[in-house]
């Protein structure tokens, strides 16, 4: 579906109905357009108010589709359905999308089907759930998620990840603090200096105790990472000998 | 408030994503192998009360998924499914966005049969829903902005005074 050139995508756009059904140029019965989609009645509703949104760029199916294009249309979905359901006095709506043949995908023009439902209209789609055993779910789940990850990046927020970002987080405000204390020691300086260099042994006592606090707590902090680091110095020697 | 959706959000099982407002997770009954759910974090129940970023997003992720599918499962299609309150099938009181691999042949039901439907049916249907799409296309705008511009100015400020100070003490 790649290899398609400039050329062929206008020869499809111009045999693809849906294409012009967005540029107006079959009619349709219209309910909203902007610069991205069009929304018009399907011609063989499930139920009066069906709607298919249309974007108005040719895409086969939605995976083609920029993030900013699919993040409309959701926007467009919420929306359109809280009209069907203001205007027919609905129960609920059916937000569907299908990508390929085996999906039941039908036209070479990627749509939304916005359904209309009430209690007992007899219109279909059940999802029905079903038992899986445990290894087919773990399987299925290592499977996925890798690529998950390849799609949209480390999997964000699970434990692991969670504690590595709060101790780089400790870190930052640690250095933070140090920053300080260096700022409150010059404008104390400065201070005892503008009142006439009275006093100059007390800040200079000041500063070396400052001082050797802020070498405790490096050395207390080296002493720290040195300890979590254990197990994987370990590996970095096994390395080493290995190479 | 029982809700089997946020729980399974705490517990994080089966969890393949999640990021600040949203969590995508393996259904803990699927009805095909790969069923996943797209959800809101915050608990919400219709489709209509989710905010507009969310559901932008919700529907982005969603297609990366149906993407990860399409490789780590080698399977033909996906189908995106809300099923919007009961009389639409909905099963759990928290939002779901469905993404449901499909198999040729897989013998699931997620078709429908058209209905005959006469013209002045379909116009007087077409009159009732262009009459509220006024608000369609206009989106909540996000609050947080003027917050973040706040931070930076306050600094600055106290930049400047302390300069300032600086320079009448020099003469």
């Amino acid at each position: 579906m790649e290899g398609i050139t400039p050329e062929q995508l206008a020869q499809i756009q111009q045999q693809c109905i849906f294409c012009q059904i967005a540029s107006g140029k079959v009619a349709s019965k219209k309910i909203y357009e902007d610069e991205k989609v069009v929304a018009v009645l399907d011609i063989n509703p499930a139920n009066p108010g069906h709607l298919l949104v249309i974007t108005k760029k040719h895409y086969f199916v939605m995976p083609q589709m920029p993030d900013d294009e699919v993040e409309h249309v959701g926007k467009i979905a919420k929306q359109l359905s809280q009209v069907l359901l203001k205007a027919l006095k609905l129960e609920g709506t059916t937000v569907f999308i299908a990508n390929g043949v085996a999906a039941g995908q039908k036209a070479q023009h990627f749509m939304m089907h916005i359904i209309p439902r009430k209690e007992g209209d007899e219109v279909g789609i059940q999802v029905q759930p079903k038992q899986i055993s445990e290894t087919d779910y773990d399987k299925i789940y290592q499977a996925l998620s890798q690529g998950i990850k390849k799609n949209l990046g480390d999997i964000t927020g699970l434990e692991k990840k969670s504690e590595e970002k709060t101790e780089e987080k400790e870190s930052k405000e640690k250095i933070s603090e140090e920053e300080t204390e260096e700022k409150e020691i010059e404008d104390a300086e400065i201070v005892k200096e503008d009142a006439e260099e009275s006093k100059p042994k007390i800040v200079i006592d000041e500063r070396k105790k400052k001082e050797k606090k802020k070498t405790e707590k490096k050395e207390k902090e080296k002493k720290k990472k040195n300890k979590d680091k254990e197990g994987a110095s370990l590996d970095d020697i096994a390395k080493v000998l290995g190479a | 408030m029982n809700c089997e959706i946020c729980e399974q959000i705490k517990n994080k099982k089966g969890v393949l994503y999640q990021d600040k407002n949203i969590t995508a997770m393996l259904a803990p009954k699927p009805t095909a192998a790969g069923h996943v759910y797209i959800v809101p974090k915050k608990h919400v129940t219709i489709l209509e009360q989710i905010p507009d970023k969310i559901i932008g997003e919700m529907f982005a992720k969603a297609n990366k998924i149906s993407m990860a599918c399409f490789e780590s499962l080698g399977v033909q299609g996906t189908n995106l499914l809300i099923q919007n309150g009961l009389p639409a099938g909905q099963h759990h009181n928290h939002c779901i966005l469905h993404v449901i691999p499909r198999r040729e042949n897989d013998g699931l039901n997620l078709a429908w049969q058209p209905k005959q439907i006469n013209e002045e049916e379909m116009s007087t249907a077409e009159i009732k829903i262009k009459e509220n799409t006024s608000q369609v296309g206009v989106f909540e705008k996000e609050k947080q902005k003027p917050i973040k511009i706040k931070e930076p100015e306050e600094i600055k400020d106290k930049e400047k005074e302390e300069d300032y100070r600086l320079k009448e003490r020099i003469p």
